[in-house]
């Protein structure tokens, strides 16, 4: 091979990549065809032909419509249960050697088969749509749950193949955009205001007058004191902001002060943004300390007539273990409770919410950013210094208002003095934003022409610009990806990099790089993507990402038992579950990527690690001692603990378990695709499962023995199954287990859990054991999930091969396909050469021709 | 009413530079005979099917007696027929996700094996019915999601408010003033006209194996347009006079069965004032943990009182389309009306031996078109067994779904039915054996 000496800072980094056109010779080819001979055709031979596989066939004729059979040969030799254990193995240089030549022969042939490139020509998600526009007009509308949900292919919502359009996608475009732009004007002048808000309040009666909460909540002078948990049908949703946001939707900042009054311990409580007491989104858990101010502070949108509901959580059960019910507080004899010692101490438990400050987030600039973006520097004005008999769109004319003789609302921008040339400045300015790059003149034509019509019919020159404004937001050169063929353009490259990194369009630092022409520039690429991974917007990467590649968007698909698995309720009789639990779950599985691809740290630590991020509820699951606060923190772990690695983590357990059961097929299916990149081929059509029988004690894998004495069901599942054996030491909430929980066999258990209200004891039973041994790889045994962690660990180039191609899936809309598997493995083979870091996978994923070429 | 089928001649002519592909119009060439009855096809499904041994009578023919779910529809004795040992062709181990198939019968639904939807037999009739009604269809859902897909595969948003039907069918939107409604659709005109000419120019910058998505967004601005027009065209058609009050949005925490039920009244409501022919429903209780029951007879109650009253609903909508007359006929003998179900059951997840519960349409009904006779038997012997059995019985079959026909030959007789000339719709083989008008 070919090395060029470079130095970074002179040298574009595309030269360094090799050209794929690496030509066998047919020297080559017969050692290639011999080794397949030695190994391969003793049972796949055109007269065997087993499994149904007939790899003479295939050999004879190196052709790409094999392609993928040619990948399943690639994939079950690499990971070793093939040739069969009682064959000879190939020997390891050689079978090297002919991986790497198949490999290049599927590259070439790849290349001779997509002349047009990898990628085909894909619009924006709706999520990267949404992206867009909120930091384009730095807004937080929802948009994107109007449009029809994007499917998802090979597990990812952003697949040219499944990325169609259709009439619905363009009258929803056209909605939100004219719903969206409209909203960027403000109608009335800046005002600075804000509000303190009691829950002790006339408004707010419907949770004060609760026939539950007034057992537990005591309005005391302008604080609101809980003592236990509301009811969920009496939330303490804050009634009186919900009427501000119904008439003024937008940022607020809200600030709560609590107070907690005879607890050692800190009180934890949660706030949701919710409307009429539905939770839509939980802004956060917080705690409040003893003897501390406690202060937080809050800045969210909020859409016409959404609140806050503020809810302690376990306070119910900090008060039981205390010794406290109900009784012993009650509202009559706490006249003057706060300043009387002896009182507190008797009524227990308590945590007081004052006032919430409210106020109107302040603006940084007057006409906002979102405003100038569409109008420049054009003044806002009230209809009486507009041209008089001018018309106005109805969202305008309801807006104007006046008293007495002043306008106070319905600003609008003013009509310039030579209209027509505005319109082509502003277009001109406009355009190229969302189109992501440098536009030619004429594709201003069709807009201008919108705009100009409507300034003809005496529109006034909002309407006139919005109008015009909405169809490019519906157009093919905002919605679609211009990738060219090849080398990807500057423009096309940034948007790339940005979508991948951040799911938007690039921002204007990252565009004019691009313009200037810099990007392929090595040095000026890194330090991009170091910007990108250290900006906030990185996060949103780190949460799509995993939600797609792990499924974690799917851990609330499935409700889990409430007699068998009752740690996963926060309330049990009002089958509340514990949201906190759950979004605790989550978050230790973002952390944990997080976390190691911004040091840097070995892929494999994703699979097997000695720490984990927990906090104090999920360490509570976990049985780990001494981990406290409701904060996420790392957890150096004893030998004898099982966790560690995104595989023993109560997310991906959940994830993989229906709710009730667990299925190692499932879990087995979802390592090999997930974590190895060896998929399954999909079941023969008339393959059935098993019924699920929970009345008696056959257990799963016992019934799973059945796969092994069928020929045709063992050749794949003698792969999948065994993954999802070790996995079974975890219930389907990620507690692990020695005996599996029945309600209807077994031992009765003598726990006892807190039900919400007090202690009782749990429905379910202890039942037959359970069985987490078994083999993978051909005979390499486990006896549970540590021992797989540790066979898996010494995986690292499927692993690392994996989610390079996970990576490029996701960061270009396309799955690899066999023929770029050898670009895939110089990925690999580079990420190795550096401790096989995380971070150094994303860059090198970056710079390969998988990204860097349509 | 005839040139409600033509196409804008503006766009037309604009079209001459991009080919234009509409798969659907050669598949489905329309008999548009305006003297055809009219039928209306109404699809439904639930996600976590039904307990065989309550929904599938062991006996095959016009002789059965109904298992406990149909006992419900005993007043409809004549008026359906339920069919099992249907289901769609590679779906094995989709599990919930074949949920989005269920009217499209696409192959490998499941995530791990990708999944290209085509259009489902509602919107396949609705192309077919296109300028008739004032609505093209009613894509219902009592919970989230849909069932219902375009032709290029794209989910057809889905309206779970009953209110939202109801406006839809009786409010004139935009107030009364048509000056401002004719405005609003000219300038709506006027945008697509500018985005297919902005279309035109970004063509060039392509490449041409990409133009394919290209023809697809201009055929979408095409469809977009031609609605414009429709509407244009319905201005001068007041709506039909409100029948009772809007109803209230349902709480989200409301029993499905209430939901269904107002939904249901919406439907009716629609089918009453001939305001589209074309439905489908998508509906859901929150009993997705009862539904994994494990065979444990609690459970296995709690589950079947729940479907229990869904169908009670169910039957109360086809009763009153029974009870009400069009013409001739009873508005349920022109309104096929199909319940089915993506999962045989809810505990298996099977995805073979799907329930199928046809109602009305003028067909001839009261029996038991069973395909899968082996089912049936397991189903005899399930009755006896899980009835005495507290502990497993012993015989898990491990290669399942055999004998079947394929559900997509139920949509093409339902399809020939409401005047579609169409052979086969998607995995179908043919029309199904045994159903006739």
């Amino acid at each position: 091979m070919l090395k060029f000496r470079y130095t970074p800072r002179l040298l574009p980094f595309f030269i360094l990549v090799i050209n794929t056109f690496v030509s066998l010779s047919g020297f080559e080819k017969d050692t290639l065809q011999n080794f397949f001979r030695n190994h391969c055709l003793e049972c796949h031979d055109s007269d065997t032909m087993k499994g149904d596989f007939d790899i003479e066939k295939i050999l004879s004729d190196f052709n790409i419509n094999f392609h993928k059979k040619w990948a399943r040969i690639i994939l079950r030799l690499e990971a070793g249960d093939m040739p069969p254990e009682n064959k000879p193995k190939p020997n390891i240089d050689q079978k090297k050697e002919a991986l790497i030549k198949v490999k290049k022969l599927l590259a070439m042939e790849g290349q001779k088969a997509r002349k047009d490139g990898r990628v085909k020509m894909r619009r924006l998600n709706n999520t990267e749509y949404e992206n867009t526009l909120h930091d384009l007009f730095q807004t937080e509308i929802a948009i994107k749950d109007s449009l029809p949900v994007d499917v998802d292919f090979n597990g990812f919502d952003n697949n040219s193949n499944a990325l169609s359009i259709s009439p619905y996608h363009i009258q929803q475009y056209l909605k939100s955009a004219d719903k969206l732009l409209y909203k960027n004007i403000p109608r009335t002048l800046p005002d600075e205001w804000s509000l303190d808000v009691s829950f002790n309040h006339e408004r707010e009666k419907s949770f004060i007058k609760n026939s539950h909460n007034k057992k537990v909540i005591f309005p005391y002078n302008d604080i609101t004191w809980f003592f236990g948990e509301t009811h969920p049908s009496g939330r303490a949703y804050l009634t009186q902001f919900s009427d501000i946001t119904r008439k003024n939707p937008g940022f607020y900042e809200l600030t709560l002060k609590t107070n907690i009054s005879s607890s050692k311990k800190p009180i934890t409580f949660g706030i949701w943004k919710a409307n009429r007491k539905r939770k839509i989104k939980l802004l956060g858990y917080f705690e409040s300390f003893p003897k501390k101010e406690n202060i937080i502070k809050i800045k969210e949108w909020f859409e016409i007539g959404e609140s806050i509901v503020f809810s302690p959580y376990r306070l119910n059960k900090l008060r039981v273990d205390r010794g406290f019910t109900e009784k012993n507080f009650t509202p009559n004899n706490l006249e003057n409770w706060l300043e009387d010692k002896n009182l507190r101490i008797k009524a227990g438990p308590a945590i007081g919410l004052y006032p919430i400050k409210i106020r109107k987030a302040k603006l940084t600039s007057w006409p906002p950013v979102s405003y100038k973006v569409l109008f420049g520097d054009i003044p806002l004005v009230f209809p009486d210094k507009q041209p008089k008999g001018i018309i106005y769109s109805e969202v305008i004319r309801k807006a104007i208002k006046k008293k007495g003789k002043k306008y106070i609302s319905g600003l609008s921008p003013a009509m310039p003095e030579e209209p027509i040339k505005k319109v082509k400045e502003l277009l001109s300015s406009f355009i190229p934003k969302v189109y992501r790059r440098e536009i030619e003149e004429n594709e201003i034509l069709p807009y201008f022409e919108i705009a100009s019509e409507m300034l003809r019919e005496n529109y006034c020159f909002e309407d006139a610009m919005l109008e015009a404004y909405k169809a490019i937001l519906s157009s093919p050169g905002f919605l679609f990806l211009e990738e060219n063929t090849n080398k990807l353009h500057q423009h096309a490259l940034a948007t790339r990099l940005s979508l991948f990194l951040w799911r938007s369009a690039p921002d204007r630092h990252l565009r004019e790089l691009a313009d200037k022409g810099e990007l392929y520039t090595l040095s000026v690429l890194d330090k991009e993507i170091e910007r990108h991974i250290n900006d906030p917007k990185f996060n949103r990467f780190i949460n799509d990402f995993l939600n797609q590649w792990l499924s974690l968007k799917d851990i609330r698909e499935t409700s889990p038992d409430r007699n068998l698995y009752p740690e996963y309720y926060e309330n049990l009789s009002s089958h509340v579950q514990d949201e906190f639990l759950i979004k605790s779950s989550i978050l230790e599985t973002r952390q944990t990527f997080k976390y190691i691809l911004k040091n840097n740290f070995s892929i494999l630590e994703l699979v097997d690690s000695e720490y984990i991020w927990a906090n104090q509820r999920l360490a509570e699951l976990y049985k780990i001692p001494n981990v406290e606060g409701i904060k996420l923190q790392k957890v150096l772990l004893q030998p004898q603990h099982v966790r560690g690695g995104l595989l023993t983590q109560s997310s991906i357990l959940k994830i993989t378990a229906n709710g009730t059961n667990t299925s190692p097929i499932t879990r087995g299916v979802w390592i090999l695709e997930k974590i190895l990149g060896l998929p399954a081929p999909p079941p023969p059509p008339n393959a059935g499962s098993i019924e699920p029988d929970t009345r008696g004690s056959t257990t799963i894998r016992e019934q799973l023995t059945k796969h092994k004495n069928s020929k045709s069901c063992a050749a794949c599942h003698k792969m999948i199954d065994p993954p999802g054996f070790a996995l079974e030491a975890f219930d389907p909430i990620g507690i692990y287990r020695k005996k599996y929980r029945s309600t209807k066999t077994g031992k009765a258990s003598k726990d006892e859990l807190f039900n919400g209200k007090g202690y009782s004891k749990v429905k379910y039973r202890y039942s037959s054991n359970v069985d987490s041994s078994g083999e993978i790889f051909n005979a390499i045994q486990f006896s549970g999930p540590s021992d797989l962690k540790k066979i898996l660990r010494n995986r690292p180039d499927l692993i690392t091969r994996n989610l390079a191609e996970k990576l490029i899936t996701f960061a270009t809309g396309c799955t690899p396909e066999p023929a770029d598997l050898f670009e895939l493995d110089k990925i690999v083979e580079k990420v190795k050469a550096k401790k096989l870091g995380l971070k150094t996978l994303l860059f090198e994923v970056i710079k390969s021709p998988l990204f860097t070429h349509k | 009413m005839k040139n409600l089928h033509s196409h804008s001649r503006r766009l037309f002519i604009k079209a001459a530079g991009v080919s234009l592909a509409l798969p659907w119009l050669e598949t489905f060439s329309s008999t548009k005979n305006s003297s055809m009855e009219k039928i209306r096809l109404f699809t439904m499904s639930v996600p976590f099917g039904f307990e065989p041994t309550y929904f599938i009578p062991t006996e095959a023919g016009s002789h059965f007696t109904p298992p406990p779910h149909l006992k419900i529809f005993d007043q409809l004795r004549n008026d359906y027929t339920v069919i099992s040992g249907l289901s769609h062709p590679e779906t094995a181990a989709g599990s919930h996700n074949t949920e989005r198939v269920i009217f499209t019968g696409a192959p490998y639904p499941n995530q791990s094996h990708n999944l290209k939807n085509t259009i489902s037999v509602d919107q396949a009739l609705a192309l077919n019915l296109r300028g008739q009604t004032r609505l093209e269809s009613l894509v219902l859902t009592t919970y989230r999601g849909n069932l219902s897909y375009s032709a290029n595969g794209v989910g057809v948003p889905a309206i779970n408010h009953p209110k939202r039907v109801y406006s839809k069918l009786f409010d004139e939107l935009g107030g009364s003033r048509k000056e401002t409604k004719v405005e609003s659709i000219k300038r709506g005109q006027s945008i697509l006209d500018k985005l297919s000419d902005a279309t035109k120019l970004w063509k060039k910058r392509i490449s041409k194996s990409d133009q394919g998505r290209l023809d697809e967004y201009y055929s979408s601005l095409r469809d977009v347009e031609r609605q414009l027009e429709m509407s244009m065209k319905w201005l001068d058609k007041p709506k039909p006079k409100k029948i009772g009050k809007a109803p209230d949005n349902y709480n989200e925490k409301a029993p499905t069965e209430q939901k269904l039920k107002l939904m249901l009244d919406m439907a009716y409501l629609a089918i009453l004032t001939d305001s589209t022919r074309v439905f489908s429903m998508q509906t859901i209780g929150a009993h997705h943990t009862l539904s994994h029951h494990g065979k444990e007879k609690e459970k296995l109650e709690k589950f079947e009182a729940v479907n229990t009253k869904l169908l009670t609903v169910v039957n109360s909508f086809l009763e009153k389309l029974k009870k009400t007359t069009e013409g001739e006929k009873s508005l349920l003998d022109k309104t096929m009306f199909l319940l089915t179900s993506n999962l045989r059951d809810g505990n298996t997840h099977w995805t073979h031996d799907l329930p199928v519960f046809l109602a009305g349409g003028g067909f001839k009904h009261g029996s038991h078109i069973a395909f899968n006779k082996p089912y049936l038997e397991q189903i005899s012997k399930d009755k006896v067994s899980d009835k005495a059995a507290k502990k497993p019985v012993k015989s898990i079959p491990i290669i399942m779904g055999q004998n079947q026909a394929p559900l997509c030959n139920l949509y093409t007789s339902m399809l020939q039915r409401a005047g579609v000339e169409i052979n086969k719709f998607s995995s179908a083989s043919g029309t199904l054996r045994g159903l006739t008008w």
